[in-house]
């Protein structure tokens, strides 16, 4: 419903006439123009007449009263509008008037009720028979009828129930929700649509596809969830979901950011206030992928915009609801480091391959086997020390519900997940406050305010995974003294090593020092709504958005390492002086938005116009202060640092940015079966040069209920056909650098703007000066990256709504993309100015499938989504093509191309490497053999092609479901096809600058077995290695990351409704879950990476979770 | 009503357009070109191109691939180590920001105009500096005067070798004569600033490296009689005390014994923070105490240190720099072949022969190169160098240097606060005698210039009998310039003026005879390769130099 403000039906006026139509077509009508939901009997209304009368601005109560008056059905408020029903007094007397006794005749009673109770107003009707009745407030219902007939139950909401009467008299029924598409209400910008009546392509996802899964941020939640929405979960420590999760709609659109626009109740937000979001919360989530629906919000929805509503307060008794789980997270795979023996022995076959002596004696690589001398031939698993075995995650909700002409809805949450890392932990808490009050007849005010606290504190110090991985098994982690007493391990093989001695990830977590990131997120707004006349409201919304993060490092001072052989320190090995470092943010939103929408039905025309402007400012702060030399390390405040002028330091900065938009929407149906929309934006940015700084954004759409038509109504297994097709321009902003540097550090300047850099320059006689510099290039004409998409859509609806099907096809086309240009060669001394070059374009197909079902109290439902997009690459500001290390953009092919060399398997001889086209003078058979693509006897750039690509371009979902009686499972799947991933440095090459070797290794090439074939060449030492070809960039280092992931499984159980009559409980549900239990990937060779890990080299592990939950409503 | 709404200025940054109004502008901006003085961390990787130092890390520079002969248009210095360029290479920032001052400095009027020669004076130095390097490791470059557009950038082209080293000259000439011979301190006339010396001396190199001895002696002369001096102590420190040379010198007397030692302080401590801005520096790349991994402090000790005082082992010493010093006596010393070296010391802890080879050499070679068994008390307590063979962050050739590590700053990784030294008093000497005796034999001067350079570190003055024609005293000249000069860049350029690649750029062993890096040399070497990846982006710089 439009403004979903309807609380009390007395306070509901309406004009309307009536001109003798059936009583149902009137209710219909009285129930759109009252905007409040009507549920009745259609078969027993549409046999009445209703009255000829004229309602001007009279009370809905008064309304329904008159247009009743006489006829057997009566009126109530129920909880989800009103409720017409058929008078008991009258059912009996309509009984005894018309049925005949008969000797099989039975009175059937029983209540009727729906998960949550009793329902009123139910239709009971006999089938193939007028006689019928509905069910009292109680929900119950009591009606004659001959056995071997059928009782139909039905009520709007509801599915239609059918059960044959037999011997039994007491028939008590359970109806189950049913919110049929036709009911469906979608919220659009800057209102809401019914989802028949939609133009645009807009998906939509379940909020129980939200609650039931662990994760710590909302993006994962739409994994999988809808089609055209791909979402990428890189592995990534606790906190840090915002940076780790990408989500792009319809495929990768440019060249930088394809971020969508987040929304949440009407204000933009950033992508970590979306991630920070308590899934408790959400009423609904609204993906507006095409033109047509994202055109209203302008200059930043090219890249689609995702809606968030968040929940409301019910009418009447407050009611409560617990949920908590409590699970581990383990780590998914793990690098497949070998231990000591093989570290050993394939480090002797390395440096033998280089020509240099053995590092270990056979004697040595004997002690390691047998772990007879760990203090100097230790076998270090350095993942099991440095990592947790399960890694808790936590989670309890809270929510609150209720009122009476204020209304209000509290949810409040915990949620606490452990770092796989010993010291580090993540806290999240949550408070949402909804309320909505009704002021007087005509206006509607209302509040939503959601704080966010959010703690990332590691208690130790932190270490990275690229060091981590550097950790050989022969290095050890802890040495014994003769004593019994033990220091840190200094000894790798038997000699000293203090790289990594330093390096130690145990030491580093235990005395390295601790960091902390605080943020606090406030995002408060009061909206208004004002009704003028029927049909006319005015809505304001003034909201602010306020984030505040504090983030503070303390670095001890580490008294330095002893060497284990000779019980002297290592210079260098301490750290001193111990120093702190304070940083504080602080950014401002403020939006002040305000539209008025009319409506109208004129016979069969409808028209609604939209229209409103709106405002936001924006200022981020920054500033950090640091000093060093803290008398000890328990000081963890600035102060407690001394004040020399060397140990204090400090810095900031401030940036702001504007806007102002105006934007309106027409929408026109007629007879219901055609629809048209249209909308436009204008909107202001101050991040572009005042010349350049307006964009218009129209878009168009139009719809075609065929299913309405007459000639389709007899198609009984359609139950609804509706053609879409729209089109439209958007914007981007996002890709200018005011925008895209991260959260923490807001960047100063704007693209157009003439800006000299200032800072640190130089030292002169033991003191560092400033200096000033054209450090950036400046272009005046940027401007907003522009977006046409046209979509052509279908949704379906099969077999009285069981199975729904939804198909787009779609074009965009992104122009001017918004870039630093890349083309520029040193001469031009500056960064690169950005420009609005080249072109990309999608094409794309998406599906989504709903089936569901039942076989007698078994119900089940399948859901499939899936989407396959073209992409490419069509204008790179006249270029043929831009070279970016191993990634390419040429004319004619997808983002993300993967450029290097075809390898041609393994050369197997010195000969044969003779043989080939020159590679280099360090190459040997064993090495990795090219392809000579232009036949000049030489490998070199030029023989260098696309290989592959690291965009999944097709993505698909599957959602199964089932219950039976108290028990339901719910299992989901996500996967990518098509889709490649480079792995280099550590990740792939043995002995990378000092790491060790992975089983992969183990299959090299040798001069033993000189296999072509071999999954790994020659092993060398890390830079001898480097001087082969073996590691440029070749599509030898990529791997088939195709997947596809169980991302979740659910099994839940609902205590039988007897068990807990007795007690205040409603309901209560305990589940176990599974979160990315299972993964199935296509490459053999990559079973120790995650396959959604970023391209590159080692990282966090991705996780697994089980959890334990319970669910209780009150 | 639109311009309060959306007119939002950036906050942190300054505009063009109120810029250049007062002489703090132009002290400011002559700052932004000082940062990119050429120098610092570069430097030691021109020696792993050459017979003096391995640079064992290919992620680090494309000094290996020179060596190796393998440089390539699309070997790039590692993007991924911006700190550690070969000489930073083919690098046009330090030129714009020079360029971008000189076309503004005019706006601003000054109260004394000679300051305003001086600055733009000292910002063409640092141009010519940026051109000279330039031109000396790729010939003909883009010769940009002025700040480029987006699609003049996109169009240049090369100009001739010969046509930037005389604009190299012209400027150093013209602006020898606006700069002052030394600076008071304060505000705008801080020590450090490029000096009337520093525009003499870079002359003298400018002339030596092209050959023209006439002007190279000249200009080395008049910095000559500039008052700079070689850098020297008189006394050691407590720490500096412990180290025993005993082992390794057969001294005579204590007098002996003291004049040795303090030839190896003088010389190593010469690059000392604590010493900095002595008599003998010229010019340097100024570095201060300040955050681990800043750009206040460089890298050197990192770079070159032990795995064991938490150094790299970046650049390393060859067996090739270790033969070049002279015995003590001043003799050559006498060969011994790597594989008789490999023998001993693998016998070392049963027969000492292995250590003879480094008894009573130049005190030089024990203040430059960590070998088997050379003390350092100075960095720890009781410490002696232990080569760690095959260990993670260990030298690959048995030795590291020792020379420009300040043994105060390995407390924390890649903190080091010494200035880097760029011209020194000893460049100029070796200059004057070089080009003196290229243009006209033997002479006094000379004799006197390389023996101070002798006398400092205690090493015999030049036997004027035995080196006394051009020939002889050229051999001497050359061995005395790679052994004083080591490590400081002058190496790489040396090996080709004198034609000699062939003849030193030999396969590298450890001390157990195995190959470190084989080496090659081609005549393409000369000059190093213009990046691919410019070509592509200009295609006026092809074509490429001869042989890529």
């Amino acid at each position: 419903w439009a403004n979903e403000l309807y609380q009390d039906i007395k306070q509901v006026k309406v004009t309307i006439s009536f001109h003798g139509e059936t009583l149902e077509k009137a209710m219909k009508r009285l129930s759109e123009v009252s905007e409040v939901p009507f549920n009745y009997n259609h078969n027993e209304l549409r046999k009445l007449s209703a009255k000829q009368l004229t309602f001007t601005d009279e009370p809905l109560s008064q309304v329904l009263n008159s247009i009743l008056s006489g006829t057997n059905f009566q009126y109530k408020e129920g909880e989800n509008g009103v409720v017409i029903f058929r008078s008991s007094q009258n059912q009996e007397q309509h009984l005894t008037s018309s049925s005949v006794e008969a000797s099989d005749q039975v009175t059937v009673k029983g209540i009727v009720s729906d998960k949550d109770g009793p329902i009123p107003g139910v239709s009971v009707s006999v089938k193939q028979s007028s006689l019928g009745t509905s069910t009292a407030a109680d929900g119950s219902y009591s009606i004659k009828v001959n056995t071997g007939q059928t009782l139909v139950f039905s009520m709007i909401g509801y599915r239609t129930k059918e059960i044959t009467v037999g011997s039994q008299t007491t028939i008590n029924v359970t109806l189950e929700n049913d919110i049929t598409q036709l009911e469906e209400v979608v919220a659009v910008g800057y209102g809401t649509q019914k989802k028949v009546n939609l133009t645009g392509a807009i998906g939509t996802v379940k909020t129980e596809m939200l609650t039931s899964r662990p994760v710590s941020s909302l993006q994962s939640s739409l994994q999988g969830t809808m089609p055209g929405v791909t979402v990428l979960s890189r592995p990534g420590d606790v906190g840090t979901d915002a940076s780790n999760v990408t989500v792009t709609i319809r495929g990768r659109g440019n060249f930088g950011t394809s971020s969508p626009f987040y929304v949440v109740d009407g204000i933009p937000v950033t992508t970590s206030d979306f991630t920070a979001i308590n899934p408790n919360d959400i009423e609904s989530i609204s993906v507006l992928k095409d033109a047509a629906s994202a055109a209203i919000y302008g200059n930043r929805a090219a890249h689609g915009v995702i809606l968030v509503t968040t929940k409301k307060g019910k009418n009447g008794k407050a009611s409560v609801s617990f949920n908590s789980s409590f699970g581990w997270q383990n780590p998914l795979v793990l690098p497949d480091y070998l231990g000591s023996v093989d570290y050993a022995t394939l480090t002797n076959e390395a440096r033998t391959n280089a020509g240099q002596a053995a590092r270990f004696t056979a004697d040595e690589i004997e002690k390691f086997r047998s772990g007879s001398d760990p203090n100097l031939y230790p076998n270090t698993n350095w993942y099991d020390l440095a990592l947790r075995e399960n890694a808790g995650i936590q989670d309890y909700q809270l929510n609150i519900s209720g009122g009476g002409k204020t209304s209000y809805y509290i949810g409040m949450g915990v949620m606490d997940q452990q770092s796989l890392k010993v010291s580090k932990d993540f806290d999240r808490y949550s408070l949402r406050i909804n309320t909505d009050s009704e002021v007087g007849a005509r206006l509607k005010i209302g509040t939503k305010t959601s704080f966010v606290y959010e703690n990332l504190k590691n208690d130790g110090g932190d270490f990275s995974f690229v060091s981590l991985n550097r950790m050989v098994p022969s290095m050890a982690a802890k040495q014994t003294l003769t004593d019994g007493s033990w220091q840190w391990g200094t000894i790798n093989g038997g000699k000293l090593d203090a790289t990594l001695a330093k390096d130690n990830p145990l030491r580093l977590q235990e005395e390295g020092g601790l960091d902390f990131r605080k943020d606090y997120r406030l995002i408060t707004s009061l909206n208004a709504d004002f009704k003028i006349i029927d049909g006319l409201f005015i809505h304001g919304i003034a909201s602010l958005n306020y984030f505040q993060r504090r983030y503070g490092k303390f670095e001890n001072e580490t008294k330095p390492l002893i060497n284990y052989l000779n019980g002297s320190e290592i210079p260098g090995s301490a750290s001193t002086p111990n120093k702190y470092n304070e940083n504080w943010t602080q950014k401002n939103r403020i939006t002040l938005q305000g539209f008025a929408d009319y409506e109208k039905k004129i016979g069969d025309h409808y028209g609604k116009v939209m229209a409103g402007g709106s405002y936001e400012t924006y200022r981020g702060d920054f500033i950090g202060a640091n000093r060093q030399e803290f008398v000890n390390n328990n000081t963890h405040v600035v102060d407690g640092g001394a004040t020399p002028i060397n140990a204090v330091g400090s810095n900031g900065f401030s940036s702001e940015t504007a806007q102002a938009s105006f934007f309106g929407r027409f929408n026109y149906a007629f007879l219901d079966k055609y629809l048209i929309e249209a909308n436009l934006r204008a909107d202001g940015s101050s991040i572009f040069h005042p010349d350049h700084r307006w964009g218009y954004f129209p878009s168009v759409s139009a719809g075609w209920r065929m299913s309405e038509e007459s000639f389709m109504k007899n198609i009984s297994w359609l139950s609804n056909l509706k053609l879409r097709a729209s089109w439209g321009k958007l914007g981007n902003i996002a890709n200018q650098p005011l925008i895209t540097k991260n959260d923490y550090n807001e960047p100063d300047d704007y693209p157009y703007f003439e800006a000299l850099e200032t800072g640190y320059a130089y030292n002169f006689d033991g003191s560092a000066v400033n200096g000033v510099w054209a450090g950036k290039g400046v272009n005046i004409l940027t401007t907003w990256e522009k977006a046409e998409i046209t979509d052509i859509g279908i949704d379906a609806g099969f077999f009285n709504g069981k199975l729904d099907v939804t198909a787009d096809y779609f074009i965009k086309n992104t122009t001017d993309i918004l870039l630093q240009q890349k083309t520029l060669p040193n001469t031009y001394y500056q960064d690169p100015p950005y420009i609005n070059a080249g072109a990309v374009r999608n094409k794309g197909f998406e599906l989504g499938l709903n089936y569901n079902n039942k076989i007698n109290s078994f119900n089940y439902n399948i859901g499939v989504n899936l989407a396959k997009i073209a992409n490419e690459v069509t204008n790179l500001n006249g270029d043929n093509q831009q070279i970016d290390g191993r990634y390419i953009d040429r004319l004619g092919f997808a983002r993300g191309s993967f450029f290097g060399y075809e390898s041609q398997g393994l050369f197997a001889t010195d000969e044969e490497v003779a043989k080939h086209a020159f590679q280099s003078a360090a190459t040997k058979a064993g090495d990795i053999k090219y392809k000579d693509q232009n036949g000049d006897n030489k490998i070199d750039d030029e023989d260098r092609v696309i290989i592959g690509n690291d965009v999944p371009y097709f993505t698909y979902g599957i959602n199964l479901g089932a219950s039976y009686k108290g028990f339901d499972l719910a299992i989901m799947g996500q996967g990518a096809n098509d889709v490649k991933i480079y792995l280099d440095n550590e990740a792939s090459f043995a002995f990378f600058n000092g790491s060790g070797v992975k089983g992969l290794h183990l299959k090299r090439w040798t001069k033993e077995n000189p296999d072509p074939n071999a999954a790994y060449p020659r092993l060398l030492p890390s830079a001898d290695n480097s001087k082969t070809t073996n590691t440029k960039a070749s599509d030898f280092w990529l791997f088939d990351a195709s997947y596809f992931r169980i991302k979740s499984i659910v099994f839940g159980y609902n205590l039988p409704k007897t068990l807990i009559s007795k007690t205040p409980v409603k309901s209560a549900r305990f589940y176990i879950s599974a979160q990315n239990p299972y993964t199935f990937m296509f490459d053999d060779r990559l079973k120790d990476y995650d396959p959604e890990a970023p391209s590159g080299r080692a990282n966090y592990p991705a996780t697994k979770t089980w959890s334990l939950g319970l669910n209780v409503q009150f | 009503c639109e311009k309060e709404f959306l007119d939002k200025e950036p906050l942190s940054t300054i505009s063009n357009a109120s810029f250049w109004s007062t002489e703090k502008d132009v002290y400011l901006a002559l700052n932004g070109c000082y940062a990119y003085l050429d120098g610092g961390d570069g430097v030691i990787y021109g020696d792993g191109a050459t017979d003096n130092a391995h640079a064992q890390y290919p992620w680090e520079s494309i000094s290996g691939l020179i060596a190796s002969g393998d440089v390539s248009p699309s070997s790039e210095s590692p993007k991924d180590y911006a700190f550690v360029a070969f000489n930073q290479g083919w690098d046009f920032i330090s030129v714009g920001r020079c360029n971008y001052l000189l076309e503004n400095i005019d706006k601003v009027s000054f109260k004394d105009n000679a300051l305003k020669e001086r600055y733009k004076a000292e910002a063409r130095f640092l141009r010519a500096f940026r051109y000279f390097n330039m031109i000396s490791t790729y010939g003909d470059v883009p010769l940009i005067l002025k700040t480029l557009t987006t699609d003049e950038a996109k169009q240049v082209t090369r100009e001739k070798e010969a046509t930037v080293l005389a604009f190299v000259l012209k400027e150093l000439e013209e602006t020898s004569s606006l700069l002052p011979a030394s600076y008071s301190g304060g505000f705008a006339n801080e020590k450090g600033r490029i000096t009337k010396g520093a525009a003499l001396a870079l002359k003298a190199r400018v002339h030596l490296y092209y050959g023209q001895w006439d002007k190279a002696a000249e200009a080395a002369q008049q910095v000559m009689g500039m008052g700079y001096q070689l850098f020297k102590v008189n006394s050691e420190s407590d720490a500096d005390k412990l180290d025993n040379y005993d082992n390794w010198v057969d001294f005579t007397n204590d007098a002996d014994r003291q004049k040795f030692r303090l030839g190896i302080r003088s010389y190593e401590q010469l690059f000392y923070a604590v010493n900095e801005g002595n008599s003998e520096v010229i010019l340097d790349r100024q570095y201060m105490a300040g955050e681990a991994w800043g750009s206040t402090v460089n890298g050197l000790y990192t770079l070159l240190g032990t795995d064991a005082q938490s150094g790299w082992s970046s650049v390393a010493p060859t067996q090739e720099l270790v033969n070049a010093y002279l015995m003590k006596d001043g003799r050559v010393p006498t060969a011994i072949s790597p594989a008789t070296r490999a023998t001993r010391y693998k016998a070392r802890q049963t027969d000492p022969a292995f250590y003879n080879e480094y008894k009573n050499r130049d005190p030089r070679f024990y203040a430059t190169i960590q070998f088997e068994g050379n003390p350092w008390a100075a960095i720890q307590s009781g410490y002696v160098f232990e080569w760690v063979k095959g260990g993670n962050n260990c030298s690959q050739t048995g030795y590291n240097f020792r020379k420009l590590v300040d043994p105060t700053e390995t407390v924390r990784d890649w903190s080091g606060n010494n200035n880097v030294i760029l011209i020194r008093y000893a460049e100029i000497l070796l200059t004057y005698a070089e080009a003196k005796n290229e243009l006209s034999g033997p002479d006094a001067i000379i004799y006197d210039a390389l023996d101070k350079i002798r006398e400092r570190v205690d090493m015999p003055l030049i036997d004027r009998t035995t080196y006394n024609t051009k020939e002889s005293l050229r051999s001497l000249i050359r061995n005395e310039r790679r052994v004083e000069l080591a490590l400081e860049g002058h190496r790489y350029f040396d090996i080709r003026r004198w034609g000699i690649g062939e003849n030193v750029m030999k396969t590298i062993v450890n001390l157990e005879n195995e190959t470190v890096e084989p080496r090659a040399w081609y005549d393409k070497l000369m000059k190093l390769p213009v990046p691919q990846s410019q070509i592509d982006l200009a295609p006026g710089l092809k074509p490429n130099n001869t042989g890529y």
